[in-house]
């Protein structure tokens, strides 16, 4: 989907201040897209593919585009990414459900113990561990458009307007789906979020 | 906003500063997604192309407009207000060179020029 926010480029700067902007831009928000990436995604490898490929779209397409243009574009980008990669990874599935072959070895894979493991830490990171955890498997438990929402305004820091436009809809919309987003995660994280 | 509304908010601010915590990036992680940054960013920059990398360009340019001249089915030459057909048949060919034979071929009864025509053939260059 073709992102309407101007008509063109806007920027009468040198290629080298568009580069360096950029490259700040990416710098500043790339884990934060990694780790949204991930939360829906539940998957490093596909969460690193997803923000790369935002990456790559945002500096083909729009690094002509004014910089305050940037976080929503990108973030457009990587939800459309996103999307994609959850689709592919339902058919692909259904497609290995239907292999009889198939269905003896994905019986024994365990979910969880094949979770990504990210090292012990130390002791007394083991009860936020343990929260962030549980945060972010009720994150990526919601809804799909709650769940966008949540990110984009708490993790990402957008405003509603920049979410909206990251989203593809209404601010009204926005304000819905986040606070559908809080409610459902408060009462699922109960008192240890309160 | 309500305190119940208010609450809420703080909430998800406290959820969203949990999620953003550095630490749950690992160094790989952060050099591969450095390494994407940097890509991202070549492909966004403009390439300069060398000028002497225009010279086969404009040849190969050149040579395929004398190509498409030269065998282009017809063509109207400005002027002279006739139409010369590139690539007809032989046999016109002769009869626009030939100055008797655009005189014959409207006079004279061509299903007769084109039996002599067919009997000098038969003939040979020595009949």
């Amino acid at each position: 989907m073709e992102l309407t926010l101007s008509k063109g480029p806007t920027l009468p700067v040198s290629a080298d201040a568009t580069l360096a902007a950029l490259n700040q831009f990416l710098a500043s928000v790339e884990r934060r897209a990694f780790r949204i990436a991930r939360i829906a995604l539940r998957h490093d490898e596909d969460a690193l593919d997803a923000v790369q490929d935002a990456m790559l779209k945002l500096a083909q397409r729009y690094s002509q585009r004014d910089p305050a243009e940037w976080p929503p574009l990108f973030h457009r980008i990587l939800q459309n990414r996103v999307r994609d990669l959850q689709r592919r990874r339902q058919v692909r599935g259904r497609v290995m459900a239907l292999l009889p072959w198939r269905r003896d070895a994905d019986e024994a894979i365990d979910p969880v113990a094949e979770a990504p493991d990210h090292g012990p830490g130390p002791e007394e990171e083991v009860e936020n561990a343990t929260l962030h955890k549980a945060l972010e498997a009720a994150v990526h438990a919601l809804p799909r458009r709650q769940r966008e929402a949540f990110l984009l305004r708490n993790v990402e820091g957008l405003d509603v307007a920049a979410t909206a436009i990251a989203m593809g809809c209404s601010d009204g919309s926005v304000k819905t789906h986040h606070f559908r987003a809080l409610q459902a995660l408060r009462a699922h994280l109960g008192e240890s979020w309160t | 906003m309500s305190t119940d509304e208010q609450e809420l908010e703080a909430f998800g601010r406290r959820a969203g500063e949990q999620l953003r915590r550095d630490g749950q990036v690992d160094a790989a992680t952060r050099s591969r997604l450095a390494a994407a940054r940097v890509a991202a960013l070549a492909a966004a920059a403009p390439r300069r192309r060398p000028a002497w990398l225009l010279v086969p360009a404009a040849a190969l340019a050149s040579a395929a407009l004398v190509a498409v001249l030269l065998t282009r089915p017809s063509t109207n030459l400005p002027g002279d207000g006739v139409n010369v057909v590139a690539g007809a048949a032989l046999y016109d060919l002769e009869l626009l060179a030939d100055a008797d034979a655009w005189a014959i071929s409207e006079e004279a009864d061509l299903e007769f020029i084109e039996w002599a025509a067919g009997m000098a053939e038969l003939e040979g260059p020595g009949g």
